[in-house]
């Protein structure tokens, strides 16, 4: 038990620093181990003994140096860089995101200590993956012996790994659930917006827990390297296998993610030692146990997606394209394709048909990718394992000598090629659905951890059976000919791929534009209204993902072809993994964009090999080190890695930035040709909203500012001429408004009359295109939100502006930080003090109601914008509000009252606002305020 | 959307699915052929090196005055294979060459341990940067077997890939180590053991690592040593296999001190020293032995007092490996002598000799046929043993040797010795 603790130890770390960071920013980080990595790294670089090359730092400053200072750099880099601005983009981006990070991140720290070495010609270590190779623990060196009981001893470095896992959970606790940095945090995971609105920096809190996150993995890293060497991979496969402690805790909470990664130890330590003999004899049974665990727990993970199926989870994209004719839409593709027809025939030699080839294989692969991922929304991290079930099958049916023998399908006792691939694709389709039944209930993580899982089981276990393998040679598939069509001709087989590509392009274009195409994405855009339209979820999402699995198997097939012999290292699943990168990198939306990354990656890694080694003139003429370097192979591990990366900035993938710079231009080219026609539209639609905006604002600005100008305080909130809008769509035209300490402000409209829009400009969640917000004569128009809230600006949003996650107690103290404050906030509304410790979204909506102004009350805000606070109440709920309301003016905040229905509005008022599709209509005192215009400004003037 | 509109492209799908179905069986029907109608392994056609054919000459990478070879490595574990190839050619070209012709190298490429990465290179050395030969491949993954034989490459290295067996182009300068159809095995391992401890009345625990190729290597050992009378007690295959690690050795140590063996060998690629050290901790006072030569684990915890057995001798007196590493010394001169750098060496000293013994007249097939002919042997005295082929492209050379870690020095205790290829049921 002790012992399976110090396994158990790293998983803990590792899981509940993932748990972590997916809580404070819904990434899934599947980089964690290359953090881990590059802080070891950084750890040996540090330490080793000068004529090792290194550093020759003591271990203790070399520890802290990587724990402390490097690891959490590189998390607050990652969080500012990547995270952070991928934050709202689809889960696969944000997926593919850490994906980049797993890559580019080991590739990039190896590259800096080539350039280094070969700048400063200096002889920092590298030793990735060297055996033998590992830096010393964190304990004495050479690690001291415990003896525990007989035959188990545990070393000063295992013993590290037990305290360090103690520290830092307690620690975390500690910090998570009893500082205002934990709250903060909590708040901003429980509600982004609504905590910024209580003057939460959200950004800085996301980049300390990226940097706690990271530090978390430092940790881990260095003590790891101790025990194994140095390899990506290595630190990889511990953060994989932790997942499954970070999925028991149902990615949620930290300390149970803690206790989840040390039971995981100590499981896969009763598996390793005594695992009954009938399944320990099959090879892999044991490492895939932890991979296993993880695909049963999958089902106890309650889905986030679920949860939201009523938002609509992914705008659908912008085809950059839609003003081409179908034909000008495909003459790029078309004279794509010729061009490599003609090169592939004519000017390459053998070898870069064969890259071309490898490249168009890859493609058809990549097409999967867009069919379950970039139609269907689902991540599936398995498919190099479906690639490998079709391969294998195709594999084993040429080479299987049947008794008798029959025509077309078999040549002298065995299947053809052709055959082959079809028995294949079936296979393989069996297989995806065999997964996906049990599975695809899940939500967009989780399913892509299920089939992460399921991949790694078919590689440990199902791959490396002798007779599904062949052995460690693998499966030779010859290349077939059919009268003249020799496939083993390079340039043939090119061309017979070429015509693959385009029919199985083709094919998932219809499929997009099919029923289930559409059903798909009526799916992915609203779950609840597709269910309602008759669109069996399930089904279609099925059917989507064994369309997949059978591209991906007909794949297969062809990459056994031209990769043979297909070994079960043909296509490992990380390397799938990374294919999953590269396909989203260039556009998983597009089949047309999945055959451009699978020839890109089949050709980059030759082409760099070329720059940087056999090239002739201009390369030759590069600098040595630098060619080295190009030809590395982390050099193009990064690029592809840096690829991913790029998502951050576009997440439709490189294809789509491209497009929407072509289109950019063509409008603005189109904008210059067509001048005469449009300018006359233009200039109309300009003018006409000027003349209007100032009507409207003629009466409303001058009173405001006179106003400001009579009382001897300036104005507690002053809003002038304020524009807002979404994209393209103006709500607010030129509005102003100001209300002076101790004076309620009632601010009344129809639905849409943009008062909401005003309640977000004022707070600063929504940018003001045009005008300028101040609070006490400050100008706050280019603040952030949680500036403006720690300036005193106070809103209560539509739908409760309360923390449903959070107790009773942390939503009053993440803006009452004094006990006192609490105590006064719990002694006006005294059932709060008896909900003190329940959570607060279990209140009633009365009660929640309470909550969001004994936060205001027990201190008071300069001003206090309540947007539809009596919505949904009950009268004597909304008794209870207007009081508040009430009490609040008494202490001097200035209210702002926005409220549709006009009666509660009015009853408190001091001066009402009207306004009317974005404009304000009315401004004055409430009792200057006549009926009819009462009246005229809800039914439309 | 009504449905007059959803008709359309679905029975367009169809009809292009219809298509792709047709254009298939239409293809299928085209009685399709392989070249290779017999087993995988076997070479037909361009693979007929030893029909003396006049017809094929194939002399890709030989000029009058120079020869053109390149490699596939995976650094991490054979990185310094090169310096031992470089050693090695860097003597023969300053003595002039072999028969006028000198011997350039493309120095040797990085596969990763991937296998397709291996295969894509193993084409562009031979098709664009067009090679005479592989040398050196040393990778565990290499892909580039089908390509070898398809296209008859003769391809040299370390045979402890499968590309090293069953064929008539791969040459591993210790044979064809690990048959992948495991049945023929040497008890080289049993004869070294039998001669350190003058005794084979001991009781051996083998461990081993948790995939196929682990069994099947460790079924190999326990045979060698089975079958000079050793009692295997432990016969155990449940260590991760890379890239899975060890996180606690406590299981597999209580595991082998419960069958109370005098002997443990184990085979760890990345926890060796770790459980081994955790064996030492528990007090276990026998034998340690790994495969595991490497001067970079010298000093590390659980290395110092076990027992390495090679497959070619690393004694440093002995002269042939004085010389090499003199050589060696002469390209690197901080080069430390390791197994990846000895194996360079070697292999590039095997096809030096296979050059003079095939004379002036180099082509592809004058070459293979005078290596697959059975008069050439290979064998340097007291450090590799001796090679003939075809034999040697499906069984090993049957010798070893072993040296015993003391504290930060390699001591040779046994030293090269050789016993049978033996069969294995």
């Amino acid at each position: 038990m002790v012992a399976g603790a110090v396994a158990g130890g790293l998983y803990a770390i590792m899981a509940s620093g993932l748990v972590l960071t997916y809580q404070a920013s819904g990434v899934f980080n599947l980089g964690h181990g290359a953090v881990a990595f590059a802080a070891a790294l950084a750890f040996h670089v540090l330490n080793q003994p000068p004529e090792a090359g290194g550093l020759g730092l003591p271990i203790a400053v070399a520890g802290v140096i990587a724990i402390c200072v490097v690891a959490p750099l590189i998390g607050w880099l990652l969080d500012v860089a990547l995270f952070r601005r991928l934050a709202s983009a689809p889960e696969a981006a944000r997926l593919v995101g850490g994906i980049g990070v797993l890559i580019a991140l080991p590739a990039a720290s190896l590259l800096v200590i080539d350039i280094i070495n070969a700048v400063f010609d200096a002889r920092l270590p590298t030793a990735a993956g060297q055996a033998g190779t590992s830096p010393p623990g964190l304990g004495p060196v050479p690690p001291r012996s415990f003896s525990l009981t007989t035959g188990v001893a545990v070393t000063s470095d295992q013993l590290a790994v037990v305290v360090a896992a103690a520290l830092s959970a307690t620690g975390l606790w500690y910090l998570i659930r009893r500082t205002r940095l934990g709250l903060e945090t909590r708040a901003g995971v429980d509600r982004p917006i609504l905590a910024r609105l209580r003057g939460i920096d959200t950004d800085r809190s996301s980049r300390i827990v990226w940097s706690l996150s990271s530090g978390l993995a430092g940790l881990a890293g260095v003590l790891i390297a101790p025990m194994f060497d140095l390899s990506s991979l290595t630190f990889h496969m511990i953060v994989f296998t932790s997942f499954t402690a970070a999925v028991a805790a149902r990615l949620r909470s930290v300390p149970l993610a803690f206790a989840a990664g040390i039971a995981l130890g100590v499981v896969q330590n009763l598996v390793y030692g005594y695992a009954p003999t009938v399944l320990a004899d099959i090879s892999g049974f044991r490492a895939s146990v932890p991979f296993m665990l993880l695909f049963v727990l999958m089902f106890f993970v309650p889905s986030k997606g679920r949860q939201a199926g009523s938002v609509a989870e992914e705008a659908p994209a912008v085809d950059p394209r839609s003003d081409l004719g179908p034909w000008r839409k495909r003459l790029p593709w078309v004279a794509a394709g010729a061009i490599l027809v003609v090169y592939g025939s004519f000017v390459a030699d053998a070898y870069w048909t064969g890259v071309i080839n490898r490249g168009l294989v890859l493609g058809l692969v990549f097409v999967s990718f867009v069919v379950v991922t970039g139609y269907g929304g689902m991540i599936n991290l398995a498919q190099a394992t479906f690639v490998t079930v079709g391969g294998f099958t195709a594999g084993w049916l040429v080479n299987h000598q049947w008794p008798t023998t029959a025509p077309i399908i078999m040549n002298n006792g065995r299947l053809t090629f052709w055959a082959a691939t079809i028995v294949a694709v079936l296979v393989t389709t069996a297989v995806g659905l065999l997964v996906a039944l049990p599975s695809l209930r899940l939500g967009g993580l989780t399913l892509a951890l299920a089939t992460l899982a399921l991949a790694f089981v078919g590689d440990r276990l199902v791959f490396q059976l002798e007779g599904v393998r062949n052995g460690s040679r693998g499966w030779s598939v010859p290349r077939p000919a059919y009268g003249p069509v020799d496939l083993a001709d390079a340039t043939t087989l090119m061309l017979v791929l070429l015509v693959l590509v385009v029919a199985v392009v083709g094919l998932a274009g219809n499929l997009q534009r099919s029923a289930t195409g559409r059903a798909v994405l009526a799916l992915r855009s609203s779950p609840a209204a597709a269910a309602t339209s008759g669109i069996d979820p399930i089904r279609t999402r099925l059917t989507v993902f064994a369309v997949s699995a059978a591209l991906a198997g007909f794949g297969g097939a062809l990459f056994a072809l031209v990769n043979s012999p297909m070994t079960n290292v043909s296509a490992p699943p990380l390397l799938g993994i990374v294919w999953l990168a590269v396909a989203v990198t260039f556009g998983v939306r597009r089949p047309g964009g999945a055959v451009v990354a699978g020839l890109v990656y089949a050709a980059l890694p030759p082409i760099l090999g070329g720059i940087g080694g056999s090239w002739g003139a201009p390369w030759s003429s590069l600098p040595h080190a630098w060619r080295e370097v190009i030809a590395s192979a982390e050099f193009s591990a990064f690029l592809f890695g840096l690829g991913a990366l790029g998502l951050a900035r576009q997440p439709d993938g490189v294809l789509a930035e491209v497009g929407h710079s072509l289109r950019a231009l063509r409008d603005r080219r189109a904008g210059a040709v067509s001048r005469p026609e449009s300018t006359a539209i233009v200039s109309e639609d300009v003018g006409d909203e000027d003349s209007v905006a100032v009507a409207s604002t003629a009466p409303a600005a001058p009173s405001a500012t006179t106003e400001t100008a009579e009382t001897p305080v300036p104005a507690a909130l002053d809003l002038r001429l304020i524009d807002a809008g979404y994209g393209e769509v103006q709500v607010l035209h030129g509005v102003s408004m100001a209300v002076a300490p101790g004076q309620v402000l009632a601010v009344l409209g129809a639905n849409g009359a943009g008062k909401s829009t005003l309640c977000a400009v004022a707070a600063g969640l929504v940018p003001a295109t045009a005008g300028e917000v101040l609070m006490g004569g400050h100008d706050l128009t280019h603040q952030p939100t949680h500036q403006r809230a720690r300036h005193g600006l106070l809103l209560a949003p539509e739908a409760r502006g309360i923390f449903p996650g959070l107790t009773v107690e942390d939503n009053l103290a993440v803006r009452l930080r004094t006990p006192e404050a609490r105590r006064a906030a719990k002694d006006r509304f005294p059932i709060l003090d008896e909900r003190a410790d329940q959570l607060a979204g279990l209140l009633s909506g009365g009660e929640q109601q309470q909550l969001a102004l004994a936060v205001a009350l027990a201190d008071p805000p300069p001003v206090f914008v309540a947007d539809e606070p009596t919505l949904g109440l009950a009268p004597m709920a909304t008794r209870t509000v207007v009081e508040a309301l009430g009490e609040l003016r008494e202490l001097g905040t200035a209210v702002v009252l926005v409220e549709e229905q006009a009666a509660a509005g009015l009853e408190l008022a001091d001066r009402v606002v009207l306004m009317e599709l974005g404009r304000v209509t009315w401004d004055g005192p409430r009792s200057e305020l006549d009926v009819d215009r009462l009246t005229a400004s809800y039914l439309g003037s | 959307m009504n449905t007059a509109t959803i008709a359309p492209p679905r029975s367009r799908r169809r009809s292009a699915l219809a298509l792709v179905v047709a254009a298939s069986l239409v293809v299928s029907a085209c009685s399709e052929s392989t070249k290779d109608d017999g087993a995988a392994s076997s070479t037909t056609g361009t693979g007929g090196s030893q029909s003396s054919e006049p017809a094929t000459r194939t002399t890709r990478g030989v000029t009058d005055t120079t020869i053109k070879v390149g490699g596939v490595v995976y650094d991490t574990y054979y990185g310094d294979a090169r310096v031992g190839v470089e050693a090695r050619i860097k003597e023969a070209n300053d003595a002039g060459g072999v028969h006028g012709r000198t011997i350039e190298v493309v120095t040797a490429e990085n596969d990763n341990n991937e296998a397709t990465k291996g295969a894509e290179i193993t084409q562009r050395l031979v098709e664009q940067e067009e090679v005479f030969a592989l040398l050196p491949v040393l990778s565990g993954q290499f892909g580039g077997g089908d390509y070898i034989v398809n296209n008859n490459i003769p391809t040299f290295g370390w045979g402890t890939t499968p590309a090293f067996c069953g064929n008539t182009v791969a040459f591993g300068f210790t044979g064809c180590v690990t048959n992948p159809n495991l049945e023929v095995g040497s008890n080289a391992l049993g004869t070294v053991l039998e001669k350190q401890f003058g005794t084979s009345d001991k009781k051996i625990a083998f461990i081993g690592e948790d995939n196929d190729a682990g069994r099947g290597g460790l079924a190999l050992l326990s045979a060698s040593v089975a079958d000079r009378g050793f009692d295997v007690v432990l016969e155990d295959n449940s260590l991760p296999a890379p890239p899975d690690v060890m996180g606690d050795p406590s299981p597999f140590v209580t595991k082998i001190l419960d069958a109370k063996p005098d002997i443990v060998y184990l085979i760890a690629t990345l926890s060796g020293t770790s459980l081994s050290a955790a064996l030492q901790n528990a007090g276990f006072d026998g034998t340690i032995i790994t495969p595991s030569y490497s001067p970079l684990l010298l000093g590390a915890p659980g290395y110092d007092g076990v027992f390495v057995n090679t497959q070619f001798s690393m004694d440093p007196e002995i002269p042939a490996n004085a010389d090499m590493l003199a050589a060696v010394k002469a390209v690197k001169a901080d080069q430390q002598l390791n197994l990846a750098v000895a194996a360079g060496y070697w292999v590039a000293d095997m096809f030096i000799k296979a050059l003079e013994a095939t004379g002036e007249d180099l082509t592809v097939e004058t070459f293979l046929a005078t290596l697959n002919g059975g008069d050439f042997t290979y064998e340097v005295p007291d450090v590799v043993g001796r090679s003939t082929w075809p034999a040697k492209h499906d069984e090993p050379v049957p010798c070893a040797a072993m040296v015993e870690v003391k504290g930060k020095e390699f001591i040779p205790v046994v030293p090269l010795t050789c016993g049978e290829t033996i069969t294995v049921e």
